[in-house]
């Protein structure tokens, strides 16, 4: 129901049940537009293959890709759930720093002014010219994935979360105030739930290429994850396999993206 | 326990860019414990500021307020001021029961009356789950009232509460009102642009001038209590209406307009 009631009628306020009710028509909508989504894309690569004369060591057939993925999957699976682990731990890490960082410069503009250009330093160094620094501080496991993911993903969360907490409804602040309301009282009552959306941005961005950052991590580490999967089946002309754990990697950084989508609507109502 | 408030002296001055405007200039004033006053003055004559002023929002420039013996900061933090905004200020994301209950959550101190109660007095049951934006300018209105009520508040602030409300409306608030606040003893300070409304409520109207803000007048109701809707055509009534017409347009019968 949107737009006021300008009469007291209670009926007209959806119910608990009727709420639901949408929200599942519109998942499974959402599933069925995303299988009809994939079958189109995948048709029209065979179709494309076929008509244009494409030679399978150039782009190999859909079916060579699905018979690799059904082959090599063990290993696939092995080195996707590596960089998953690494990508997810990442992107809780890289969440938590940057609402810690927000925080801090909400309390004070004096912190901001002085953290926020070593944050951009940070940030706009290329990854490749300080693989060699994070290698030794690192090493070539899990952890340089993990911090590669923050590196990348940390500074889209904070820039919008501290907007979100900056942006906070003037007359609610006043509210709480009168109230006789806590500091901590009003950042978790009031300025949270006013910045969520913004930090759900903020996370969106990140989340999309998170998985990107960690598999670069592994370019540069050498670590056993679906980066350096791909890049080996790439050089060894395994092209099936290289294209089976690409569509791999579309397909779970898809689905974290819609995980973020959907932890959203969960939060923010 | 009732609490008086005292106005001693208050000037506020604002800086506006490099120019500064005298919002008060020298208001002193006594609201009796438990008594109902009304404060009523032209848009901008700063009625709001001395009201946010009370509640330890803003210092005054020079000047003090005492709430019963103490600055204004201490019955803020004892959750003992209850406020209701010139626009409604309810949290968006929250149901119309969980946003009266946001004090008692902010204080683990409770009223005298549950939170559904407080939204059956304010005329709202039925509506316990609706959220804000669902409802009318009017009714947002009438919840930010039940949850300045929420802790039994020993000031109660109004800042235009009924601007948005329609006339039938608004004077059925108004009788409730009166009735909420002898059960509970609270010291009541009301704005509004009506001069009847004022009247109607008040033990006493404060008349405020703009350009700077300085109390001009303060005009004794004598009406007796419980106050009826059928006062409103009673001849003591217009009397009292008329003085403070008289009062709030003092300039312009002076400069013969
Ligand atoms: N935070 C502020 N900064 C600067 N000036 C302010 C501020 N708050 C109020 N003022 C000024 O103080 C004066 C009084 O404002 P106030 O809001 O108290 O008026 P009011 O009597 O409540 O008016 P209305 O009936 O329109 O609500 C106005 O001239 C306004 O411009
Ligand atoms: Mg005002």
């Amino acid at each position: 129901m949107t737009g006021p009631i300008d009469h007291p009628d209670a009926s007209l306020i959806p119910t608990r049940g009727q709420v639901v009710r949408q929200r599942l028509d519109a998942a499974t909508r959402a599933v069925v537009f995303f299988v009809v989504a994939l079958a189109i894309i995948v048709g029209l690569w065979q179709a494309a293959i076929v008509s244009f004369d494409i030679k399978p060591f150039v782009v190999p057939t859909p079916v060579s890709v699905l018979v690799a993925l059904n082959q090599d999957w063990p290993k696939l699976g092995a080195a996707l759930g590596y960089t998953l682990r690494g990508t997810l731990l990442g992107l809780l890490m890289s969440t938590c720093l940057a609402l810690v960082f927000a925080t801090l410069f909400t309390l004070s503009d004096g912190v901001a002014r002085a953290v926020m250009p070593l944050l951009i330093a940070i940030r706009t160094a290329p990854v490749l010219a300080i693989a060699p620094l994070l290698i030794l501080i690192f090493g070539r496991g899990q952890a340089i994935s993990i911090a590669v993911v923050v590196i990348v993903s940390f500074f889209p969360i904070l820039v919008n979360a501290t907007r979100g907490f900056r942006s906070t409804d003037a007359n609610a602040l006043e509210l709480m105030h009168v109230c006789g309301a806590t500091w901590l009282q009003t950042f978790f009552k009031v300025r949270l739930p006013f910045a969520l959306p913004a930090i759900f941005t903020g996370l969106r961005a990140a989340a999309t290429s998170g998985l990107l950052s960690a598999m670069l991590a592994e370019w540069l580490s050498g670590a056993p994850g679906l980066g350096t999967l791909i890049l080996e089946a790439a050089s060894f002309r395994k092209l099936p396999l290289m294209w089976a754990g690409v569509v791999l990697a579309m397909t779970v950084a898809f689905a974290i993206f819609a995980l973020t989508v959907r932890m959203e609507r969960s939060v923010v109502k | 326990m009732m609490t008086d408030i005292q106005i001693k002296a208050v000037s506020k001055r604002f800086a506006i860019d490099r120019s500064e405007i005298l919002a008060l200039d020298d208001v002193s004033l006594t609201f009796p414990a438990g008594s109902f006053s009304a404060l009523i003055g032209p848009s901008g004559c700063g009625k709001s500021t001395l009201l946010r002023m009370i509640a330890d929002v803003i210092a005054p420039s020079t000047g003090s307020i005492l709430i019963g013996d103490h600055p204004p900061g201490k019955a803020r933090r004892s959750h003992e001021i209850g406020f209701v905004f010139q626009s409604a200020s309810l949290l968006p994301w929250r149901s119309v029961i969980d946003n009266v209950r946001l004090p008692g959550e902010l204080s683990n101190k409770q009223g005298s009356r549950s939170p559904e109660a407080l939204v059956d007095l304010v005329g709202l049951n039925g509506f316990e789950e609706a959220k804000p934006a669902q409802l009318s300018g009017g009714m947002q209105q009438r919840v930010a009232i039940a949850r300045a009520l929420a802790l039994d508040p020993k000031v109660l602030l109004m800042d235009e509460p009924f601007g948005a409300l329609d006339e039938i409306t608004r004077q059925r608030m108004n009788v409730e009102l009166l009735r909420i606040w002898k059960e509970t003893n609270t010291t009541a300070v009301l704005v509004t642009h009506t001069i009847s409304e004022a009247v109607f409520m008040a033990d006493t109207v404060h008349v405020l001038s703009a350009h700077p803000g300085r109390l001009a007048a303060s005009i004794a109701i004598d009406l007796p209590r419980p106050r009826h809707l059928a006062l409103l055509q009673s001849h003591a009534f217009n009397a009292l209406e008329n003085q403070v017409r008289a009062a709030l347009f003092a300039k312009e019968i002076a400069s013969g307009r």
